[in-house]
């Protein structure tokens, strides 16, 4: 099914509030059809990078724009973000555990265990994943 | 999002209508805040009409268990989704309150 779906591409702001709206309309759109379990988990990872993309890449400022295209591919999902900003020292922060208490830093280990594939390029001003959907749950 | 709080005694039920993300969470940080410094040593977080978390969302659930922890209060998560539950494990943070179900 998810091959009939046509992808969306962007260029949003680098604001909080745009990383909602393309959200929702994510979720209302693209996402509608699929089983909750993956829809989640999509809309998760693309809220996760989008907001590492405004607040590490363009430094919430709202000026900077970010792209993003999300896109079915067979069996899947793949989203990818890039930013104008400095990037970011992805490797030292990549698989990192988070403290069991921490309040804080828990953004990037939600795409090392939600995505089936995390490709950072670069300065880390680039991110492409992909979400395989588990068996049973594609349709 | 909004959210209502029904509070008796130390008690107080925080029902949240919408996503616990990084928009929404400097709304709900200064209630959770004000339930503890106020008094409330139990507090109930009930996510029946929460559809996402984000990892500043759970973030804003561990700061307010942590503060709780500080007063020997108790905290929990009520009503969640499938994919909030599978969410808490994932991130090992089922270890630290209860996660109900809906």
């Amino acid at each position: 099914m998810t091959g009939l779906q046509p992808g969306v591409r962007r260029r949003l702001p680098a604001a909080r509030d745009a990383v909602d709206r393309l959200c929702r309309e994510v979720r209302m759109g693209l996402l509608a059809g699929i089983p909750p379990r993956e829809r989640f988990a999509v809309e998760l990872l693309l809220r996760e990078a989008l907001m590492n993309a405004v607040v590490h890449g363009a430094q919430d400022q709202p000026d900077a724009e970010i792209d993003c295209e999300v896109r079915p591919v067979a069996g899947g999902i793949q989203i990818r973000i890039q930013d104008g900003g400095r990037g970011f020292d992805w490797r030292a922060h990549r698989r990192t555990v988070p403290e069991p208490f921490a309040e804080r830093g828990r953004g990037l280990y939600i795409l090392d265990r939600y995505a089936s594939q995390v490709r950072f390029s670069g300065n880390g001003s680039q991110v492409e994943m992909t979400r395989m959907f588990q068996q049973g749950e594609a349709s | 999002m909004n959210f209502e709080i029904r509070r008796e005694g130390e008690t107080a039920v925080v029902a949240v209508h919408g996503d616990i993300v990084a928009t929404s969470v400097p709304e709900l940080r200064p209630a959770l805040r004000d339930l503890v410094r106020s008094g409330a040593r139990d507090i109930v977080v009930d996510l029946a009409q929460t559809a996402m978390i984000d990892s500043t969302g759970l973030g804003l659930l561990l700061s307010a268990f942590n503060s709780l922890s500080k007063v020997q209060g108790k905290f929990q998560v009520v009503h969640a989704s499938d994919e909030i539950r599978e969410l808490f494990r994932t991130m090992r943070i089922h270890q630290h309150f209860p996660v109900g179900g809906r």
